[in-house]
């Protein structure tokens, strides 16, 4: 991860798209904007247990809902 | 290791002085020094490259990371570990699991904690707790993936 030092706003689920920052491969999501990566970022998307339990909905045709 | 000034077990001469000021004894001397000498120190470690890249973007916390990691588990055994024990002992079936909600006690408590953590005022045994409660919270979510997932693959 590269660290620019920057003030983002983060995603606000309440007003910003959620595919406009992120897109997922199975259970892993990606982000694709600065916005989206500070994000992921400080909310550890990645963390593995939930990669996993994102990757099983995933397969169970359950994620993204 | 290494102190930020002086060699290792020394006493900085400031504080010699200001102990003698204070009619210290030796042996006070020697503890409160040493609490001194605990509080400067300067720590090499080597750690393999993925593991300090992740540590980078932590940097401040790092004293904070590392006495977090030397925590014994949260002993109390919070009242969501209590259930989520119970219900399992109960071999709940498939559709059970995927139900599984904490009684309204634990989520008041997990709210509770969560508000108070907000506002950083959290005792070290509550953190404990919190993180217990998170570590629950994804054990319980990977049971219920799991369970989906074998439920759409038996469909």
């Amino acid at each position: 991860m590269t660290l620019v030092k920057r003030i983002l706003p983060l995603f606000n689920p309440r007003t910003d798209e959620w595919f406009t920052h992120f897109r997922t491969e199975g259970g892993r999501i990606i982000p694709v904007t600065p916005v989206g990566r500070a994000t992921a970022g400080l909310l550890n998307f990645s963390d593995a247990d939930r990669e996993e339990a994102r990757q099983k909905l995933w397969r169970a045709g359950r994620y993204p809902v | 290791m290494r102190e930020k000034s002086g060699k290792r077990g020394s006493t900085a001469p400031w504080v010699t002085k200001l102990l003698g000021h204070m009619g210290a004894t030796s042996r006070g001397l020697t503890i409160i020094a040493r609490w001194i000498t605990l509080r400067l120190m300067q720590m090499t470690i080597e750690i393999p490259a993925k593991l300090a890249k992740q540590l980078e973007p932590e940097r401040e916390r790092l004293a904070e990371i590392i006495a977090r990691g030397l925590r014994r588990t949260w002993s109390g055994g919070s009242t969501l570990r209590r259930e989520v024990i119970s219900f399992l002992a109960r071999r709940p079936a498939a559709e059970e699991i995927i139900e599984f909600r904490p009684s309204e006690r634990a989520s008041a408590r997990a709210r509770e904690l969560l508000r108070r953590n907000h506002g950083g005022a959290l005792t070290p045994e509550e953190e404990a707790e919190l993180d217990e409660l998170c570590e629950l919270d994804r054990f319980v979510s990977l049971i219920k993936a799991e369970v989906l997932a074998r439920r759409a693959a038996a469909a």
